[in-house]
């Protein structure tokens, strides 16, 4: 009987412990959380602190997941060393765990950089349900936070607080706010929304040094540009580096993330990496690479999981991809969203004439490699569909971008490929011999 | 598993948009079309959408793929896999309207609730001895194939 043990328990892990138990419904199944929670949906922390989401809603998968599934969930614990001879994971509290496969599915802390005052003065982190649970205590008394970074969790904490009804000044190094994801245009539609709901974004700056506040503020940031804010929490959501220590002592190739290969195993062939700590294939990169989002986690922790059991799954590749939405407005955007000059890319970009929806689809030889539809998404998915393929939409991208409904606009030998695909395959000649069909209108 | 799959053939559907009227009564509180477009105070939402282009139409509604991209990229686990039916159905408890299953359906058949910050999407109208886009076309470009 196969011993597997993930550490983490987050996206990627309960994706491997999915596909473990879907090929091998006996195996011993431990999963170990440093966490106090079962696992829960880490995008949702932003609706907790705002008071929309309660906890059990938050969950990521029902209550009795892991009894369903035979699985022994050791929280509260956390993994200090892998003996990778002995085959086993040595926790802090000296208890070992053995394994006969290992998932790293340990997932990313946030970036804190060396600030002047800051360790005396204090912070918070906002990666956690346990850093929302902290904030949400601490509400009665903030009056203005100073988030450091205007980046998908920042904005996320900003929206939050405002609906928690505390005044916040964002901090961005960069020129513009959310650069990962989006470019200028967008990035200034959504600076807008969140100026329109008092959200301060401070772009262009960082934090220079922190100092205890006077009166009853808990401190005060002085930004490289001079200027001076109060705050009664200070949160860094800079970003997050992947975990890799384990890995790194362990010996295992680590490059920024640990090396992995297709399927998502690493150079010991009995220990897999997945989520936010492993570097895996980007398909519009052409290489792998840190792709931190919780989509991609998944996958990968499904690849390694059935490929643990067994089995013989190829991760096909993911790519950046960012869902947004702030204060009700949505925002999607994927692959090359924002390519540089020398990207050698195509761009088709569109604002309405008031402004409100922006959409751009990025081509390159032909082939759709990134989009940005905000406002108006309701298209993008047939244009995801069509990058996934690595489809020649040259012959049709005009109307595509043009259309209504995106799907119709698609070429009918396309359509029905479409269709063929998922086994719904209803061309006239199948028709023709079902006994109702209508022989008049064929 | 018995699997309900409904079949779209668009040759013969002729866009009248009767399954989105049905669709969206059946998941109305009276069941009654015209309670259901003219008194309900909050009208649900169709779950299929006809689109059209010069004489072609089509009625776009979910698939529920055997492979089904919604329910490994949601990022709530509202989306999941009906073991007994194959269907795939969303928690509308738990789906937090984040839109990521918007952006990864190729189909584009999943529809936006703004106002409820969730998504609504085709359930194969389980109380039903038919879906009722499938009862309700006059051309049967939408019929049931259930296999068993």
């Amino acid at each position: 009987m196969t011993q597997y043990l993930i550490i983490g328990n987050s996206a990627g892990s309960i994706g491997a412990a999915e596909a473990i138990r879907q090929a091998d419904p006996t195996g011993e199944l431990c999963i170990v959380s440093e966490e106090a929670l079962p696992a829960y949906s880490r995008p949702q922390i932003a609706g907790y602190l705002a008071g929309e989401v309660g906890l059990e809603q938050a969950l990521f998968r029902p209550r009795d997941f892991y009894a369903k599934n035979n699985i022994r969930l050791l929280l509260n614990r956390q993994v200090v060393e892998l003996d990778r001879a002995r085959q086993v994971a040595v926790c802090a509290d000296g208890r070992e765990l053995a394994y006969d496969r290992l998932l790293l599915a340990t997932g990313g802390a946030p970036i804190v950089p060396p600030t002047k005052g800051l360790e005396a003065t204090g912070y918070t982190t906002f990666a956690t349900m346990d850093d929302a649970r902290k904030l949400r205590d601490m509400l009665p008394q903030l009056k203005q936070v100073v988030v450091v970074g205007g980046g998908l969790i920042g904005l996320s904490a900003a929206e939050a607080l405002v609906k928690a009804g505390v005044r916040v000044v964002v901090v961005e190094l960069a020129p513009q706010i959310l650069g990962r994801a989006l470019d200028g245009a967008a990035a200034a539609l959504v600076q807008g929304i969140m100026e329109a709901q008092n959200v301060r974004i401070l772009t262009g700056c960082s934090v220079a040094e922190v100092r205890p506040g006077e009166s009853a503020a808990a401190g005060i940031a002085i930004l490289s540009s001079g200027v001076r804010v109060e705050y009664d929490a200070l949160l860094m959501a800079i970003g997050v580096r992947p975990r890799v220590e384990l890995a790194v002592r362990a010996g295992l190739k680590v490059n920024r993330g640990i090396v992995v290969d297709a399927q998502m195993r690493t150079d010991d062939p009995r220990i897999y990496a997945c989520g936010d700590a492993a570097e895996a294939y980007d398909y519009i990169a052409g290489d792998a690479r840190l792709t931190p989002i919780w989509p991609n986690a998944y996958l990968g922790g499904r690849v390694a999981g059935a490929n643990m059991a067994g089995g013989a799954a190829a991760y096909p590749g993911g790519t950046g991809m960012n869902a947004l939405h702030f204060f009700g407005y949505p925002i999607l955007s994927a692959g090359l969203a924002a390519p540089g000059p020398d990207d050698g890319c195509q761009v088709l970009a569109e604002q309405s004439a008031d402004g409100r929806a922006y959409k751009k689809i990025v081509l390159r030889d032909g082939k759709v490699v990134g989009f940005l539809f905000a406002g108006e998404i309701d298209r993008a998915g047939v244009v995801h569909g069509l990058m996934r393929d690595r489809a020649d939409v040259t012959p049709f991208i005009d109307k595509l971008f043009a259309a209504e409904g995106a799907f119709i606009a698609l070429p009918a030998p396309l359509r029905r490929a479409f269709y063929a695909q998922r086994g719904v395959a209803r061309d006239l000649a199948i028709r023709r011999e079902r006994p109702h069909a209508h022989e008049s209108s064929v | 598993m018995v699997s309900k799959h409904i079949q779209v053939c668009e040759e013969v559907c002729i866009g009248c948009h009767l399954c989105e009227v049905y669709c969206l009564t059946a998941h109305s509180r009276y069941r009654d079309v015209v309670k259901a477009h003219k008194k309900e105070a909050q009208r649900p939402l169709a779950r299929v959408r006809v689109q059209e282009d010069g004489a072609a139409s089509v009625a776009v509604r979910c698939l529920h793929c055997d492979d089904a991209p919604c329910v490994a990229a949601c990022l709530t686990g509202a989306m999941v896999r009906d073991l007994a039916t194959g269907a795939v159905l969303n928690d509308p408890d738990r789906c937090m309207g984040c839109w990521t299953c918007v952006m990864v359906c190729p189909h584009g058949a999943i529809i936006r609730d703004p106002e409820h910050h969730r998504i609504v999407k085709c359930d194969l109208c389980p109380d039903l001895e038919a879906p009722a886009c499938v009862a309700n076309c006059p051309n049967k470009a939408l019929t049931l194939a259930v296999t068993p």
